[in-house]
């Protein structure tokens, strides 16, 4: 339950309002009629209760039978708690097993326990409760968090109808069946339409032309139109014209750049370790292009998960080669890095732990990000909501011990190497060959070494130390390498602690998906070898290998994969998914209020060949899609009346743009937006402020980029855990540690101080007004071009105003033309119409 | 617990009345603009109390407003300021075997104490000569000597310290602390961190990381010096005057744009969030005005004292003694965490608490730093009547060993290494039982055996004081109602509760 300022407790926080003040609240609602009539008598039981029941209890029993796990099942948070467990007979003390326990009548139940620290009950406190009992055990409290929150799973795990009948493990019908002769886009309207109709509300009226062509630029690129863009739009704003702006812009390698970016958010992409060093991954970069030339050549989305999950074993399983298939080659192979972007701590107190904490990274991100499913909680137990069992995850986790460990097992002080996380991108024999001259050159200095004098020793062995060291001269990439060690075995983990191994386990997927297809024969039309054994196993279904894995999560019934993904995508259209939860499908997640809706987008996005582009396009030429963001002047009031969240997407929503949006907007603005699309990050040049307090380890490694290589795309900045470029940071740029499915858009005084007063912006502004002051012309002033530039379109009359007024102003202080149209472009980047998108 | 409190995209006004974590709270906004645009509509204007930073109740009867906990980076040694162990001293040059690292043992020679201990005041709490000043308000401490954590290595137990977990990623105990809480003054950040000079600690801002939280509760740097906080000033040597007048711009121009953008409370957010940062310009640096401040209290605080010049890392008092000043002045202007580093940079060098390299000169580096403006700070907070209400808490990631350290230092003798299982750390003032010592390392100094708490129970004890229960302040996140003390069962500390 959230409280108005939204904080979160649990059911019993509320109980923890004994103090006097709240009892004097309790006593206020009491009818006074009734407190007239009892108070001669005694106390009105709820007093009684707020007066000494309820302190007694958190005092003597809560600390164990409270929260998840109450000691015995019995919680005495609530009444539902004791009233579950039957330990208290209203109106009857004797045959209450509560009042049993704390009289120690029965020797195999004392409470609080005899060999415990805690003193035996009262006889006071004892007759209290048995008073209590008596008038009625009446208890105001209610644990309205079991009641409208999920439920807790019981204690012996077990797949039940309730979790087969779970929303999202139902397979995606495709609701497009009742609309034969209406196009996919249209679809959509009607799937929509459908939940507004019985609440007497309509979709929202289309949005202007400048604000669609905003929109489409800014969820497709990242950065704003161009004016002329806008105005050949508002010339033609027929639907061919729509269309065809959406292929132009999905055609763009900006597309990549921006929507690359948001899977990066999803498996906590960044170039460095974190922790005390913060040591770089080299080469990280290579994965980030690999995603963004995916998403820019539209690589079906299976073949995507895929190529991360198993891209080194694919390439066995198509015989990919560098020489036969250069390009799926290097893409397997990069696509593997996938396994090496968690924080890796290079000197954990223990090692075997730190090993399985990066697994349970990868088990984390892989869930989150491609299944909606949160699989941290049952590392050391069961779910405690979800169908999935704490076999499940070492099964899940036992997939992917073949991958060769980050970091090298060393015990003691100081930082430890990081392992075979590396791979090559050119053949063996290039590497062989020149590591046969190494050898033969190394050769030849320990000869010459032999026979050296002693001042030459010296010059030798350094020659020596550094041949040694060198390494070959050739691309290299973060990867999955061929393994190097035997396979570790995976036990299940009592409490998640290595020390504690219960039963073996081996690859397989969760149990749950077994008994969904046993029970509809579902998966695998087209079975191949994985999805047989998916089929003919009775529990945990084996899997051979990390391509099954992927082969059964891509295969075209399984529940959540495609929802998954069509769910974000709309998100990023809409500013919301119809899942609010992306990474949560679970639950602990909100269920989708249009089940159709989404449904009918999986749909289309498997039958389009798992083209993302397709959804894009599916959804963008939809009525709804081009919606205002605003209410009907007239006719709305229903809407917000009912659904003022706007959770059944009635109208579109105004949305902030974020971090990257922000800088590169202003980049393009000022013209200096560099052609930068690949290779090395960028570092930013960092304030004294920021070096200052950052860690000096942080600021060591950060190696400031020329000054004309910093103004490229923010995709392409360096994304270094312990230090983040502070304008981005400021506007919730993703925490790149846990997998973020949505950023949250936080609304705080220091991205007004950033905005105002950052040397980024500063600088930008000042472009932007010398451009202002140099192309002014006799037709149009400088307010109209900065209101094309930024606004893509014309200045309005007030506007006009508030800018002459402020330049005069500006005049009378005695500030050059220059810092006075700084500070009007400043204000107008600064504006909220400039940061948002309707 | 319940699924709905997934906070969707910033959309309605209730989800604006959650994203506005203004960092610095809300105001009214008819101010802003004209009367009239508000007039007519029946919308509830956000109130200040709905910001997730607005003050809350305290769950738990505390008179606690504010904590500061001031941090000694790099682990400051035990057995050389609270620990008195007779057995240590009798031993000096006695090998044993000795666990430098987890499961990893070697042959080492224990290492004296070269300071000398004494019991102090009515309680007779011993305190080593190494902080003198601090030594006269030992009455005021609870000092507990048998902490434990989890790790050997300064990164893992910095975020232990601050987040409970070793794993990057969590919220910070600051966060927490006001996201239970809120904070009392919109105008300054609730959540204030101060960095000693010589550099920001091991694995830098994710000490103060809000983690999975929003960034509203994470900390704010606050430099002593001006300007205080990142961006606070132009670039460009923009005038107040200028700047007002460009946020005046800004909000005319916002004005209209709300006129044709009613219902989206985000936009209303944003124009408020100028005005927070217009207030923060001035608020801020009075926060650090210390012209304000008798000649008394500058003297008391160390503050005149110059640089020492016979190490070239030394401060003397006045740097760290400037940060106990302003954060007192912080407490009274109602920030509600104040965290203030000591030590600062690379870990392992002479520049923390780190002291591989010789304990004395760490000790005769540091101890000079912190001692005398900790005294005054509990003199100040006492007579101002602020002691009550302030909770204040010293320590570091982990002590140190009893042995002389050869493993970092080239074989080296005079340091000491790392120790997360058995170390210091104090509390005082609100709710504090003052005058006691909890707890006790083996007779060597090197292990807790005598009412071992984790450092989860110390975080358990912290929110307690505060008047917050640390089992039932939970923030949902992947899968689960997480707590400041994670899985495993933690308990306050009870005696030191008062």
């Amino acid at each position: 339950m959230t409280n108005q300022s939204g904080i979160r407790w649990n059911s019993s926080a509320r109980m923890a309002f004994w103090r006097p003040s709240f009892s004097f609240k309790i006593l206020w609602r009491i009818p006074l009629l009734f407190v007239a009539a009892t108070a001669l008598a005694a106390e009105p039981p709820e007093q009684f209760f707020e007066a000494k029941i309820r302190p007694l209890l958190i005092d003597r029993c809560i600390t164990c039978h409270s929260g998840n796990e109450p000691d015995g099942g019995l919680s005495l948070e609530s009444k539902e708690g004791w009233a579950d467990r039957e330990v208290i007979t209203p109106g009857d003390p004797e045959h209450s097993l509560l009042i049993t326990a704390v009289r120690y009548q029965d020797a195999s139940l004392q409470m609080p326990p005899a060999d415990s620290d805690v003193d035996r009950l009262s006889e006071n406190e004892i007759q209290l409760l048995e008073r209590w009992i008596r008038e009625g055990a009446v208890d105001p409290r209610s644990s309205q968090g079991t009641e409208t929150g999920p439920r807790l799973r019981a204690r012996k795990f077990k797949i039940t109808q309730h979790d087969i009948n779970h929303w999202a493990y139902q397979p995606i019908r495709d609701p497009s069946l009742k609309y034969v002769d209406q196009e996919p886009s249209q679809v959509i309207d009607r799937l929509i339409d459908k939940k507004l109709q019985p609440m007497g509300v309509i979709r929202s009226s289309q949005a202007t032309p400048r604000e669609l062509v905003r929109r489409a630029y800014f969820d497709l690129w990242g950065l704003p139109p161009d004016p002329e863009a806008v105005m050949a739009f508002q010339r033609d704003p027929s639907d061919a014209a729509w269309s065809a702006l959406i292929d132009k812009l999905l055609a763009s390698p900006h597309y990549g750049e921006r929507w690359g970016r948001y899977w990066l958010d999803w498996v906590r992409y960044a170039e460095t370790n974190g922790y005390e060093r913060d040591g770089n991954k080299a080469n990280a970069w290579r994965y980030r292009d690999y995603v963004i030339e995916s998403f820019n050549h539209d690589k079906p989305y299976d073949r995507y998960l895929i190529e991360q999950l198993a891209g080194d074993l694919l390439i066995a399983d198509e015989q990919l080669t560098l020489e036969q298939t250069p390009d799926r080659w290097k893409d397997a192979v990069i696509a593997t890095g996938f396994y090496r972007l968690h924080i890796w701590d290079d000197e954990p107190d223990d090692t075997e732990a730190a090993e399985l904490d990066d697994l349970d990274d990868i088990m984390v991100t892989t869930g989150a990000a491609m299944m909606g499913m949160t699989t941290g909680c049952n590392r050391c137990h069961d779910h405690k909501f979800d169908p999935f069992s704490q076999v499940d995850y070492y099964s899940m986790l036992d997939l992917f011990r073949d991958i060769d460990p980050y970091g090298l097992s060393k015990k003691g002080g100081g930082g430890r190497g990081t392992g075979r996380i590396s791979s090559f991108l050119c053949s063996e024999q290039v590497i062989n060959s020149w590591r046969a001259e190494q050898q033969q050159k190394i050769e030849a200095i320990e000869k010459k070494i032999a026979t050296a004098g002693d001042s030459e020793k010296n010059t030798l062995q350094e020659q020596l130390k550094q041949l040694k060291d060198e390494q070959p001269p050739y691309d290299q990439t973060l990867a999955v390498n061929p393994p190097a060690h035997p396979r570790k075995a995976t036990y299940v983990l009592a409490r998640g602690d290595y020390q504690s191994p219960q039963q073996q386990v081996f690859a397989a997927i969760p149990q749950l998906f077994d008994t969904l297809s046993k029970g509809r024969s579902q998966i695998a039309p087209q079975a191949d070898q994985a999805q047989q054994q998916v089929t003919a196993s009775v529990t945990h279904t084996p899997v051979r290998n990390r391509i099954d894995f992927a082969r059964w999560l891509t295969a075209p019934h399984h529940p959540l994969t495609a929802r998954v993904l069509a769910n974000r995508v709309w998100q990023n259209h809409f500013g919301a998914g119809i899942v609010p939860t992306p990474d949560d499908f679970g639950y602990t997640g909100i269920a989708p209020k249009n089940e159709e809706l989404l449904d009918h987008l999986a749909t289309q996005f498997q039958r389009g060949g798992w083209s993302i582009k397709n959804l894009h396009r599916v959804i963008m030429n939809s009525q709804a899609y081009r919606m205002s963001s605003q209410a009907r002047p007239e006719g709305n009031s229903a809407a917000l009346d009912h659904d003022p969240d706007n959770s059944l997407f009635w109208r579109q929503n105004l949305r902030r743009l974020d971090a990257e949006a922000i800088r590169d907007s202003m980049l393009a603005y000022s013209g200096e937006l560099t052609d930068k699309a690949s290779g090395p990050s960028v570092y930013t040049t960092l304030s004294a402020e920021i070096l200052e307090t950052a860690n000096p380890v942080s600021v060591s490694t950060w190696s400031t980029s020329p000054d004309d290589q910093q103004n490229c795309r923010s995709v392409f900045l360096v994304v270094k855990r312990s230090l983040k470029d502070p304008l981005l940071e400021s506007f919730d740029f993703a925490n790149s540690h846990t997998p973020v499915g949505q950023r949250p858009v936080t609304t705080v005084a220091p991205q007004a101080l950033m905005l105002l007063n950052d040397r980024f912006v500063q600088q930008r502004s000042e472009k932007i007004a010398q451009r202002l002051i140099e192309q002014t012309t006799e037709t149009e002033s400088p307010i109209e071009r900065l209101w094309q530039l930024i606004y893509q379109r014309a200045s309005t009359q007030p506007e006009q105003t508030a800018v002459t007024e402020f330049l005069q102003k500006q005049s009378a202080a005695a500030r050059t033309e220059h810092s006075a149209w700084t500070s009007v472009v400043r204000s107008i980047l600064n504006s909220n119409e400039s940061i948002h998108v309707e | 617990m319940n699924p709905f409190d997934h906070m969707p995209p910033a959309r309605s006004r209730r989800h604006f009345v959650l994203d506005l974590g203004a960092g610095f709270g809300s105001l009214a906004l008819s101010s802003l603009m004209s009367e009239q645009l508000f007039a007519d509509e029946s919308r509830d204007t956000p109130a200040a109390n709905a910001s997730p930073l607005a003050p809350k109740i305290p769950t738990l009867p505390s008179k606690v407003k504010s904590c500061i906990f001031l941090f000694m980076f790099g682990g400051p040694s035990q057995v050389d300021l609270f620990d008195y162990k007779p057995e240590l001293q009798r031993n000096d040059g006695k090998t044993i075997d000795n666990e430098f690292r987890r499961g990893t043992k070697t042959k080492a020679v224990l290492q004296a104490s070269q300071r000398t201990f004494a019991r102090h005041g009515e309680s007779g709490l011993w305190c080593s000569d190494a902080l003198p000043n601090l030594a006269k308000h030992m009455d005021k401490l609870a000092v507990v000597k048998s902490l434990q954590s989890d790790s050997f290595a300064h990164g893992s137990a910095l975020l232990q310290s601050n987040s409970g977990r070793i794993l990057q990623g969590s919220p910070s105990i600051g966060s927490w602390v006001t996201y239970g809480l809120g904070t009392i003054n919109q105008n300054l950040p609730g959540y204030v961190v101060m960095l000693d000079p010589r550099g920001g600690p091991t694995s830098g801002s994710l000490n103060w990381s809000s983690g999975y939280m929003p960034a509203a509760y994470q900390g704010t740097v606050f430099r002593t010096s001006d300007p205080a906080i990142l961006n606070l000033r132009s670039m460009d040597g923009t005038t107040r005057q200028q700047q007002r007048e460009e946020i005046d711009l800004i909000n005319q121009l916002n004005g209209q744009h709300l006129l044709t953008h009613p219902g989206y409370s985000q936009l209303e957010a944003r124009i408020a969030s100028y005005e927070l940062a217009y207030n923060l310009q001035a608020e801020a640096p009075e926060a650090l005005d210390l012209s304000q401040e008798s000649a008394e209290t500058i003297e008391m605080y160390g503050l005149n004292q110059p640089k020492p010049d016979w190490h070239s890392l030394a401060l003397g008092p006045s740097t760290f003694g400037r940060q106990c000043l302003v954060a007192r002045r912080m407490v009274e202007r109602g920030v509600r965490f104040i965290q203030v580093y000591s030590g600062g940079g690379n870990a392992g060098g002479q520049n923390s608490w780190d002291g591989h390299h010789g304990i004395e000169e760490n000790l005769r580096l540091h101890c000079p730093e912190v001692a005398q403006p900790i005294a005054a700070l509990l003199t100040d907070l006492e007579r101002r009547g602020l002691l009550d209400s302030t909770l204040v808490i010293w320590g570091g990631e982990f002590g140190r060993m009893p042995v002389s350290e050869t493993f970092n230092t080239g074989g080296k003798p005079g340091g000491r290494d790392h120790n997360p299982k058995g170390f210091t750390y104090w509390l005082a003032g609100g709710g504090v039982k003052a005058g006691i010592s909890v707890g006790e390392t083996d007779e060597l100094g090197e292990a807790a055996v005598v009412d071992p708490f984790h450092l989860r129970d110390l975080h358990a004890t912290i929110l307690h004081l505060m008047g917050l229960d640390h089992n039932q302040l939970t923030y949902f996140h992947g899968g689960l109602n997480n707590k400041l003390t994670g899985v495993i069962e933690a308990h306050p500390i009870k005696q030191v509760i008062a």
